[in-house]
């Protein structure tokens, strides 16, 4: 047979076309029988390959117009402000092509210090949420902008006619341009406005005005506080602020300077936080009244110089360990603070006169450029309810809240409203029972401002065109104003006017405008108010303290999820608790001592029921390290309307027996178990009765394994069972630095010494020490990489896909509780197990060190995952649903969407190290330290985590790596980690244990 | 799907199968070499690479910047095709006609021009203001060169190390209508990333250390 380079000239494959017709034998110009064997053989089988090779005829447009500012497939970033939750951290999102695919934190932002929480990068997921309503509804109707406006105007004249109420019920509004308009609204039609946030601070706003005459949050300057003593507040968690609480707190954790601040932490339950302190103890709930009357009777003494008593302390099971704080606390008086959570006023006036006698305002505490992240009145919220009840409402307008479904009292008295309008950007409990849903746009939508720290704004910009019909509730107020502003208008007037002059104008307000928007922020320098006066007469008395043995509820927000306003985002719904690793439920928590007296295990079901609440919620039951014996704790933020669209969200499995139905939601919703007491919304007050119901439901946890002993024969020389983990404490570090690494057993290499770095080698190092789990980097390599989420049944079966994970282990006992958190991710070990068990050399070594994973040569063997030390191999069972054409906007075109069969793992973001170098290599030069940031890297707020080139000696990562408390997990393998861990290091007295992992 | 379908479908599949054994010269799966489909306009690469000698990156601008060397915008033809409406010898033999008829020269407009005026939403004759001027939509170009998604190519890197278009694209300036003139197969990627790679010994800039060519997995499979 012929080569096709013999054929004749049109039968070459060249011409073969499957758009093009050619192949028809008529055409042949030798109309021989050879020639039409020629064809019937070669011509008509590459025809058939053509047809089913050649990539379908693909059209590829271009815009008519060529833009200077964008290349095709050329990354960009805007600077914006993110609305996850009311904290208003600044971002940068990385767009492609007119599309954001990843959010980052903005490093030019002065109070964040660069970092962004897990809520914050899963935010550009919900941007592309299909469930998102598409322009004005009315009852279910679709209704154009025109025709809602008009209504509402006929409405409000009507009810203006009759002298009828409005009333504006929203979160906390972070936006002034916003809250300008809400004023000139409720202005011109006598209504009011009424703030309230699902997670409450309102206490501390409270006790802040009574003490301070302003209310506001102050803002918590961690990174000058030498003790820290914390009841209860998870301000790294779940605070008002943790990613700026998180940097501030991280700055006076690093023991290579030989000094570290003191973290006391005295809670009922796990919080991210308390796991974090360097002395934790358990408190109930009852106690926290008493501890902080007994801690301020003593700082009391020793500001008097009289000798120190506190009968208060009697009430309080730790009274030594609260007296040994004070010392603390009052010997750095002026480096030194007491914050409270829990939303109780009395305590948190407490706290305020200990941070008054602590000076701890205008050092710590800064009132003076206060915080402006949390602004809701419960009080006043209550008093709307009454109203509601009584039928005093005609208008109810409800904009970034959801109260029917967090706010139990509100929820009771919607009924009474006369006419509801939701702004709420999907049907969720509290839409549904609105006329009209007027949809606001998504954040990364629009334009705007948040002021977050006063004198401070983070400017939001659209980083796509709008994925919906949406209109701001600025535009949507202006508009029933009479006000024909459009939505950007409405901000950059607010900007002009008020901004520009305080932040010193000079330039031209256009140029000034445009620098702004480019940095995202704006600091007004001179803007302080005066730091206020302290009012001690605010402080009655603390009333009678009594013993209380009462068994309480104690209702928690999760890192991610928060108060339930993210429950439709999977990636949130997937990351694990970093409490306790339970991913697409909630559960009751208890101590061991408690369980075992229940007679329950872990997954049991119990029943709790109050006498005060109507209904029970059965749930499963959390055997949780660190817990309160009289405590029982349930997680708000689960039980939302709509989530069960993630029933189906598992592949189609034989066997598969979904735990989540159609019709179903996930968890349960806690928050009808609030309790408004005092004039404050608690969280920890209900008294519960626990029983044991048949049934058990097995939660899905990515992590059952909690301590990790090498065995016997692994075991480093000298019999020293040696942690994954190394700890040690502050006194012993700077004893000896290399303190709490046990020594390295010497290994015989079995395999030559051939791995030759001419370039570059890339590694990491993770500082433990400040390493808090808050999983911000969880869900940021989720968005970079593409990891597909599994749902419930899949991580049950141990097949989640994060490339990684945060392993938690527990020191101390429960009464002493001390958390550590490793970041697992793959070790693209030099001696990698993996490669040499791989028979199709799917994964092997890149001469810069990494451990390459070949999607499209992987067979699926899974013996690397079995081979893998590290547990970092992720197997892609399933096609996971990719069927959501919006969700699969957010996808990073820059990584490949692995499918079914193959092995997946971290590649240390190989992609970032591929634009890092292209960009160096167009620019003639070398890639400078720093230049690359993993996805994990760029997120975490406390800066835990370097990656760098080992080749160049000055790189952070190189001097990271030759530190003294630089180690790698499992050296005793021999296996030659990229990725190393610095000791973790606690700041207590050397007495203490060091190896209790 | 049928039963006697798919039996008809695998029995397809035997066959094709054993026909790429019998021929081996044939191409591989995926292998686009020599596809050439027709265009929606017909643009001549000769004329404007060849005989004008226009830059590749006036128009594939994208080549310098990233991983695209991206599809010209109409807006990119129109800037030249804003004052060229038509071919030098149509022109002139309109200037002929009119000279003799002894009138002033019309304007004349190419067929494929005038598709292309029609995609830019541009009016030619700017003295005819009835002339209805459509809104400007892109131009539904077949895409000729195309890797597959798994396959990350940065055209920047490959510009900046000064390998020139032809090495891939083969002789555009002599092609009529755009031909994939190579097979852009794995193999012939690394065939020519193995010929040029360097070792380079340390980071100093001059030692050419960011020209290294890899043949790293990760250097295309991300």
């Amino acid at each position: 047979m012929k080569t096709p380079q013999e054929l004749p000239e049109e039968l070459k494959p060249a011409e073969l076309n499957p758009v093009e017709s050619v192949l028809l034998p008529g055409e042949a110009t030798d109309p021989s029988r050879r020639a039409f064997l020629q064809m019937a053989g070669f011509g008509i089988a590459s025809a058939t390959l053509a047809g089913c090779s050649r990539a379908p005829s693909i059209i590829a447009m271009a815009s008519p117009s060529a833009s200077t500012a964008l290349t095709p497939g050329v990354p960009y970033w805007v600077a914006s402000a993110c609305a996850g939750c009311s904290s208003s951290c600044g971002i940068l999102a990385r767009c492609r092509d007119g599309r954001p695919i990843k959010l980052e934190g903005n490093r030019d932002q002065l109070f964040t210090g660069g970092g962004l929480c897990s809520t914050g990068q899963a935010q550009v997921l919900s941007l592309y949420d299909a469930q998102r309503i598409n322009g004005p509804q009315e009852q279910g109707e679709s209704r154009t902008w025109e025709q809602a406006d008009s209504a509402m105007r006929a409405l409000l004249g009507a009810i203006q006619g009759k002298r009828g109420s409005v009333r504006l019920l929203t979160g906390t509004v972070t936006s002034p341009s916003t809250q300008l308009q809400i004023d000139s609204f409720l202005a011109q039609c006598g209504g009011q406005h009424i703030e309230y946030d699902a997670l409450s601070f309102s206490a501390s706003l409270d006790a802040n005005e009574a003490t301070h005459k302003t209310r506001v949050l102050p803002r918590i300057k961690l990174e000058h506080a030498d003790v820290i003593a914390s009841f209860g507040a998870d301000f790294l968690g779940t605070g008002y602020s943790p990613v700026e609480h998180s940097a501030g707190w991280a700055a006076k954790r690093k023991p290579d300077s030989g000094h570290m601040s003191r973290h006391w932490q005295f809670e009922s339950i796990l919080t991210v936080t308390g796991g974090m302190a360097d002395e934790r103890h358990r408190m109930a709930p009852s106690e926290v009244l008493p501890a902080l009357a007994g801690l301020l009777e003593l700082l009391s003494c020793y500001s008097k110089g009289s000798e120190a008593h506190a009968p208060a302390l009697e009430f309080v099971d730790h009274g030594a360990a609260i007296e040994r704080m004070a010392q603390e606390l009052w010997s750095y008086r002026g480096k030194s603070v007491v914050l409270c959570g829990g939303n109780q006023f009395k305590v948190q006036l407490l706290a305020n006169q200990a941070n008054e006698l602590l000076g701890a305002y205008g050092g710590v505490l800064d009132l003076a450029k206060p915080s402006l992240q949390k602004r809701g009145d419960d009080r006043a919220a209550a008093a709307l309810a009454k109203e509601l009840e009584a039928g005093r409402v005609d208008l109810l307008l409800i904009a970034g809240c959801n109260p029917a479904y967090d706010r139990p009292d509100i929820a009771a008295a919607l009924a009474g409203a006369g006419t509801i309008v939701s702004f709420a950007d999907r049907v969720d409990e509290t839409s549904e029972l609105a006329t009209w849903i007027l949809p606001e746009p998504h954040f990364l939508e629009s334009w705007g401002e948040a002021e977050p720290v006063h004198g401070e704004w983070v400017l939001s910009q659209p980083t796509v065109a709008p994925l919906f019909n949406g209109r701001s509730l600025r535009q949507t107020l202006a508009t029933w104003n009479g006000d024909s502003r459009e939505d950007r208008e409405l901000s950059d007037d607010y900007l002009r006017e008020v901004v520009y002059p305080q932040a010193g104008g000079g330039a031209k307000f256009e140029d000034f405008l445009a620098l702004a928007r480019q940095r995202g922020t704006i600091e007004a320098p001179t803007s302080r108010r005066s730091q206020p006066a302290f009012d001690a007469g605010a402080i009655r008395s603390v009333g009678e303290l009594k013993q209380d043995e009462s068994v309480r509820l104690v209702l928690y927000p999760k890192v991610g999820l928060q108060g339930g306003a993210h429950a439709h985002n999977p990636w949130l719904q997937e990351l694990p608790d970093p409490v306790s690793h339970i991913v697409w439920d909630n559960y009751a928590t208890f101590s061991s001592a408690h369980a075992e007296e229940l007679g329950v295990e872990e997954g049991d079901l119990v029943r709790l029921s109050c006498a005060d609440v109507d209904g029970v919620m059965e749930l499963p039951v959390h055997i949780q390290a660190g817990q309160h014996d009289r405590v029982v704790g349930v997680a708000l933020g689960y039980g939302r309307l709509g989530t069960d669209r993630f029933a189906n969200l598992a592949p189609d499995w034989i066997e598969a027996d979904a735990m989540i139905h159609p019709g179903e939601t996930i968890g349960v919703n806690a928050a009808p178990w609030l309790a408004f007491v005092g004039g404050r919304m608690r969280t920890d007050v209900r008294e519960v009765l626990v029983a044991k119901v048949d049934g058990h439901r097995a939660l899905a946890c990515t992590q059952d394994y909690h301590k990790l002993e090498v065995p016997e024969h692994l075991a480093p020389k000298g019999g020293e069972v040696r942690d994954v983990l190394q700890r040690t404490v502050l006194g012993g570090h700077v004893a000896h630095s290399a303190h709490g690494s046990a020594e390295h057993r010497a290994a015989v290499n079995l395999w030559p010494d051939d791995h030759k770095r001419p370039g570059h080698n890339w590694a990491m190092v993770v500082d433990l020490s400040v390493c808090t789990g808050c999983s911000g980097c969880v869900v940021s390599c989720q968005a970079e990489n593409n990891v597909p989420v599994v749902g419930r049944d899949e991580v049950e079966r141990h097949r989640e896909m994060h490339w990684l994970r945060i392993d938690r282990y527990y020191g101390g006992d429960d009464d002493s509780l001390r958390v550590s958190h490793q970041p697992m991710m793959c070790h693209h070990c030099d001696n990698a197990p993996c490669e040499s068990v791989c028979p199709v050399l799917a994964t092997v070594h890149s001469s810069e060190g990494l451990n390459q994973q070949v999607y499209n040569r992987c067979v699926g063997t899974r013996y690397c995952a079995n081979t893998c030390p590290y547990k970092v191999r992720r197997f892609n069972w399933f096609d996971y649903p990719r069927d959501d054409e919006h969700a699969n906007h957010a996808l990073n075109p820059d990584v490949t969407v692995r499918s079914r069969g193959v092995m997946e793992k971290c590649s240390m973001c190989a992609q970032r190290i591929q634009e890092a170098k292209s960009a160096a290599h167009r620019e003639g030069r070398v890639v400078a330290d720093g230049e690359i940031q993993t996805a994990c890297q760029q997120s975490c707020p406390t800066k835990a985590i370097v990656f760098g080139d080992l080749s160049d000696p000055e790189s952070e990562v190189s001097i990271a790596m030759g530190g003294p408390r630089h180690y790698r997990a499992l050296e005793e393998l021999n296996v030659r980690p990229s990725v190393g861990y610095l000791t973790e290091v606690r700041n207590v007295a050397e007495t203490e244990a060091t190896h209790e992992g | 799907m049928h039963t006697s379908t798919k039996v008809f479908a695998i029995s397809a599949l035997l066959l094709g199968g054993s026909t790429i054994i019998a021929n081996s010269d044939s191409r591989l799966m995926a292998n686009n070499k020599g596809y050439s489909p027709e265009q929606p306009i017909t643009y001549s690469h000769r004329l404007h690479a060849g005989e004008l000698e226009i830059n590749c990156l006036y128009c594939h601008y994208g080549a310098e910047r990233g991983r695209h060397a991206g599809i010209p915008s109409s807006s990119i033809c129109m800037n030249c095709h804003s004052v060229v409406a038509d071919g030098f010898d149509s022109i002139l033999m309109e200037k002929v006609r009119a000279e003799t008829a002894g009138e002033e020269p019309k304007l004349t407009v190419s067929t494929e021009l005038a598709k292309l005026f029609d995609y830019a939403g541009w009016n030619p004759d700017p003295t005819d203001e009835s002339a209805a001027v459509p809104a400007a939509q892109p131009i539904p170009w077949q895409r000729i060169h195309q890797v597959p998604d798994f396959v990350y190519f940065d055209h920047s890197v490959h510009v900046a190390a000064g390998q020139a278009c032809e090495t891939c694209h083969g002789p555009v300036q002599s092609m009529e209508r755009m031909r994939q003139e190579t097979d852009l197969s794995m193999g012939w990627c690394i065939d020519c990333h193995r010929a040029n790679e360097a070792t380079p010994t340390s980071l100093a800039p001059d030692n050419d250390l960011h020209r290294h060519v890899s043949t790293d997995c990760v250097t295309c499979h991300l």
